[in-house]
């Protein structure tokens, strides 16, 4: 029990190591003596000042003996000669001690970061598709019925009827033509390009000159 | 000159910064603040063998040479080189326990401490009973008691560098004051 006095009176620690038992106030006193007697305490007061008085006496008295310093000077000297200083650096770089908050604030953002990232949505780039409906016209010659020979003379030539064919053309936002590429898109796709370069042409663009139509015409053909 | 007298302004952990980079003379002058108390203290702890404290004196330092990266700065250089101090000692004790053992002998004889007379100025009598008492006290009391009396260093940097409670340093200072104040009571004329 009498063990944990200076941790039941605080103070007492404090007080033996600064005033003897006649020095002390009353009110101390009467702290003190509910933890030891006036002889003890005196006892003790006695024993850690004598003891301080003896410590730093003896203290004086030595004298470090140089050849240890020179000794350890002579160690210290070799052992930075032979000391790669890379290695110096990463030893350095990997003893470097900070505060566990810092780390801690780092990693915990770059988590933040990691689960901002992974719960965004993934945008793909879609492109519309707009459709337009070309009409065009076709001369093909025409199947005479049967019938109708008694219609018409022999020897009148076939008349070109005129046959309206209306073709889907689809092509992306971007430009990027998605038609097939038979040859007969290919013929459809050309007349559908002339088209729209007479057009643009009429309507005076600057882009088109007769010569870059000229050129587009004698590809296309 | 100038240089020292500049490095004699800097603190422990400061000098220790520049040991890092070799400096020599940062070491000179932390090895002349920390040398005597070092070896006072092993003289202590090791039942005066001056060979011993010397030899531990030396070993210590030449640890700071080697590993001073393995001191936190965020520590006080003191409580760090008394903890490596008391580490020390405690490796020499299993040892000298072992010895013991394996010897079965009584141990270390120790000079037998006639009791004083009633004058008190006998100060070299009252130092043989201290060294006598304090070498019979055992290895945990006789630290604390130490630590706090002999390197003055407060109970917080006791529990610090034995790496305990401040309680227990607390508890173990008490019990070391009270056993000696029961030893050497010969010497206090109030009590005889």
């Amino acid at each position: 029990m009498e063990d944990s006095f200076f941790d039941k009176m605080p103070g007492l620690q404090k007080l033996l190591e600064t005033k003897s038992f006649s020095e002390l106030t009353a009110k101390e006193k009467d702290e003190v003596l509910i933890a030891i007697g006036q002889d003890e305490y005196d006892a003790c007061h006695a024993v850690i000042t004598e003891s301080k008085v003896h410590f730093a006496k003896e203290q004086k008295e030595l004298v470090p003996d140089p050849a240890i310093l020179r000794n350890l000077l002579k160690k210290m000297e070799s052992r930075r000669s032979r000391q790669n200083p890379v290695l110096l650096m990463l030893q350095k770089l990997f003893t470097f001690r900070m505060p566990v908050y810092q780390p801690a604030f780092v990693l915990a953002f770059f988590a933040v970061l990691l689960f901002v990232q992974g719960n965004r949505k993934h945008e793909t780039i879609r492109y519309l598709a707009m459709t337009d409906t070309v009409y065009f016209e076709k001369q093909i010659p025409a199947a005479i019925p049967p019938g109708n020979q008694s219609i018409h003379p022999p020897d009148a030539p076939a008349v070109n009827t005129v046959k309206t064919t209306s073709y889907k053309h689809s092509h992306s936002a971007a430009g990027t033509d998605t038609t097939g590429h038979s040859p007969n898109d290919q013929y459809i796709k050309n007349a559908y390009q002339k088209i729209q370069l007479a057009a643009l042409l009429k309507r005076g663009h600057p882009a088109f000159d007769d010569s870059a139509l000229m050129k587009f015409l004698v590809v296309a053909n | 000159m100038r240089f020292l007298q500049n490095l004699g302004k800097k603190t422990d952990e400061e000098l220790l910064q520049l040991i890092r980079d070799g400096n020599k003379e940062a070491f000179s002058v932390l090895y002349s603040r920390y040398s005597i108390k070092l070896y006072n203290f092993f003289l202590r702890m090791l039942d005066k063998d001056h060979g011993k404290a010397e030899d531990f004196t030396h070993d210590l330092f030449l640890k700071i040479i080697e590993n001073p990266f393995l001191f936190d700065m965020n520590r006080r250089f003191d409580t760090w080189v008394f903890h490596i101090a008391y580490n020390i000692c405690k490796n020499e004790y299993r040892k000298m326990a072992v010895r013991n053992e394996y010897q079965q002998g009584p141990g270390k004889d120790l000079p037998v401490i006639t009791e004083a007379g009633n004058d008190r100025s006998d100060v070299l009598k009252f130092s043989e009973a201290l060294d006598h008492h304090l070498q019979l006290l055992d290895e945990r009391h006789k630290m604390v008691f130490l630590l706090r009396y002999q390197q003055e260093i407060s109970i917080r940097e006791i529990a610090e560098i034995l790496d305990c409670p401040e309680g227990t340093v607390k508890s173990r200072l008490f019990t070391a004051i009270k056993r000696l104040s029961k030893k050497l009571s010969v010497f206090d004329p109030k009590i005889n």
